[in-house]
Parts: C-alpha cells; sequence; structure tokens
C-alpha cells in the first residue's frame, strides 16, 4: 500500500488483484446479493484508494483497515436504501404509480437461501458474520477492524450465532408444522 | 451454549461437519446445540465461504488503472500536459526572453586608460565668501588756493610814489609810456 501512495502502477495492480474478488465477495453478500451494485462498489473502494491513499495509516495492517472502509460503506448503503424505502412508501401512500423495484429484488433474492438466512439479521450483525466466517478475519483482526477490544468481538459473535441458532430452530418449526 | 466455550465450537463450525466430529466432539458440542442446528449453522458458514470470492469485471480494473495513471502521473509529465491558452503562453515567453535579455551576461572588456595624475592635490569644493558691497575710500580732492603775499617790486614802489602826486589822465600816461618802454 505504501508502494501505492507513491504512485506505483504495479502495486496497485497487485492490490487490485489479491482484494478485489474478497472485498466483491463481501458487498454482495453485504448489499443484498446485487452483483452490480457490489461491482459498483468494489470501484468506489479502489478509486478512493487512488485519490485518497493517505487515508490509510501505515501502523494499521491494510486487509482489517481495506474491510472497515468496505464496511462503513455498506453502513451508508443502508442508510440510503432505507431514505428510498420511505420515499417509495411516500409514493405508495399518495398512490402514485411506479414500477415495484423493491418488489423484483425481493423476488430474485428470495432464492438465495444465505440471503434469507443473512436477511433475518441485523445489519451490524450480518456484517460481523460475513467479516468471520465468509472473509475468514480472525478475532484479532476484527477487533482491529471495529476497534475494540477481543472478548468484545467474541461477546458479539457469540450472540449472532446464538441468533442465527433461534432462527433456524424457529424455521426448522414452521416446516415441521407444515410437514 | 456457554460464551467460554465460543471459541472452540467456531472452529469445529469451520472445519468439521457434524459426521466428521470424533465421538469426544460430539458429545462436546451436543452439550451446545443438536446435530440439526449445528448442521444448519455449518451451511451457512459454508455457503458464506463460497462466494468468498467473486470475479471482478476486467472493465473495472482497466478503469481504475486509467485513473491510477492519471493521477499519479510524474510531476514533470504533469507541466508538460497542462493545457494552456495560447496568450498567456506566448506572453510567458516574451517575459522570459526579456529577463534574459535585461539580465544577459556582459563580457568585461579591459579597456586602457590613461590617467595623469597631478601632484596637487585638487580640491573638490572651494569656499567663497562672497562680499556684497565693497567700500572703497573715495578721495575727493579739493582745490586749495594759496596766496602768496609778495611785495611789490621796488620800482612799482617807485613809480606808485611818482604817480601818487599826478593826476590820473598824467597817471595813465605815464603807465602806457612805461609799457611801451618794456
Amino acid at each position: 500500500m505504501i508502494l501505492v501512495q507513491n504512485g506505483n502502477h504495479k502495486a496497485f495492480s497487485c492490490l487490485y488483484d489479491r482484494y478485489a474478488g474478497r472485498l466483491k465477495g463481501f458487498f454482495y453478500r453485504m448489499l443484498w446479493s446485487n452483483g452490480e451494485m457490489a461491482e459498483d462498489y468494489v470501484h468506489d473502494l479502489f478509486s478512493k484508494l487512488i485519490e485518497k491513499p493517505e487515508l490509510y495509516n501505515a501502523d494499521k495492517s491494510f486487509s482489517p483497515w481495506l474491510f472497515q472502509v468496505a464496511a462503513n460503506m455498506c453502513k451508508n448503503a443502508y442508510r440510503k436504501r432505507s431514505f428510498e424505502e420511505e420515499y417509495l412508501n411516500q409514493l405508495e401512500k399518495n398512490q402514485i404509480q411506479v414500477p415495484n423495484i423493491e418488489q423484483v429484488l425481493d423476488e430474485q433474492l428470495l432464492t438465495d437461501q444465505v440471503y434469507i438466512a443473512l436477511e433475518r439479521l441485523e445489519e451490524d450483525k450480518r456484517e460481523l458474520f460475513l467479516l468471520r466466517y465468509q472473509q475468514e478475519f480472525s478475532v484479532k483482526e476484527l477487533a482491529e477492524i471495529y476497534e475494540v477490544s477481543e472478548g468484545t468481538i467474541k461477546s458479539r459473535l457469540f450472540y449472532v450465532r446464538k441468533v442465527l441458532v433461534e432462527m433456524l430452530g424457529e424455521k426448522t418449526k414452521e416446516e415441521n408444522e407444515k410437514g | 451454549m456457554k460464551k467460554d466455550s465460543f471459541q472452540e465450537l467456531d472452529d469445529l463450525l469451520v472445519n468439521k461437519a457434524f459426521d466428521e466430529l470424533s465421538s469426544f466432539e460430539k458429545e462436546w458440542v451436543l452439550e451446545h446445540l443438536d446435530a440439526n442446528q449445528y448442521e444448519k449453522l455449518r451451511a451457512l458458514v459454508t455457503a458464506s465461504k463460497q462466494d468468498q470470492v467473486l470475479k471482478t469485471e476486467p472493465k473495472t480494473k482497466d478503469a481504475l488503472m486509467a485513473q491510477m495513471k492519471a493521477k499519479r502521473k510524474p510531476a514533470a509529465a504533469g507541466i508538460f500536459s497542462f493545457q494552456v491558452p495560447a496568450y498567456a503562453a506566448s506572453l510567458v515567453l516574451a517575459l522570459v526572453v526579456a529577463v534574459l535579455l535585461i539580465f544577459r551576461p556582459v563580457k568585461e572588456v579591459p579597456v586602457e586608460k590613461i590617467v595623469t595624475v597631478t601632484s596637487e592635490p585638487q580640491i573638490d569644493t572651494v569656499f567663497v565668501n562672497q562680499i556684497d558691497t565693497v567700500y572703497i575710500d573715495k578721495r575727493v580732492e579739493v582745490p586749495v588756493y594759496i596766496t602768496k603775499l609778495v611785495e611789490p617790486i621796488k620800482e612799482e614802489k617807485e613809480i606808485q610814489e611818482t604817480l601818487s602826486n599826478k593826476s590820473l589822465a598824467d597817471q595813465e600816461d605815464i603807465r602806457s609810456l612805461l609799457v611801451q618802454s618794456k
């Protein structure tokens, strides 16, 4: 990253090859399994690296820092989406006919089993789950990303797992009742 | 599920399916979760790991590389590729030429010059006390008439004595005679 800060093209290319795919995977799961959106977010993130390489502090590990930035971008995306949803609800109340983008997206996403499970998680828990199990960050690295102690990370992960177990239990119960 | 057993269970979930667990591990896992819960959690972890890396589109990288090259051009290249209006460029050029002409290095040619040095000390500044009014003593010559008392000559005395007894007509005749005789 220091080479990138000094304007080294090859270093940037290596950096991109190493992390772009992982970031896309993370964005994909975080941003409603939307491939195009994930691609755009990868572009935006690396664009930020080009425009403001000084944001990176060489004292920190690069990978956790990169995913910290990615996680913050997702938070902004959630805020934006909640605003858009509210806007659409408002339009519906006013009985204005607009194509229901949300419905199309939801139908597409219903086929994705992982998404269904993750969708039921709150955003911050989903983020933590993906960073731990999808991107395989260690507890220590996660502590670096969230700037909290390792104990706090363990506690949060424990809670996420507990919520998931409960959710899966409910789902199993529903399936049994249907059967 | 106890909180302190988090790490152990986490490792098992990531690495082993329920069937792959040893009997000791199975026993330990079943203290926290049932087999179904474990399998579903494991399926979720495995599924999320499947799209850990997604292939990005080449155009994204191309665009970023182009952006990188544009942003990180060497400073010298940046100067030459910077677009400047023609009038500004010509103005700068004229200014540079003018500066060069003014400050061009002048060759020092030795010139022989004969300088006569006089022994007399040169006086640059002369102080002159100007006198506006000049007083000149004017000499006025006053004619002085000095009269000399001269006693009548003896002959005159004798004549006068002679004539004193005579009439005026005679005195005249005598005088005219005396004059003629002289």
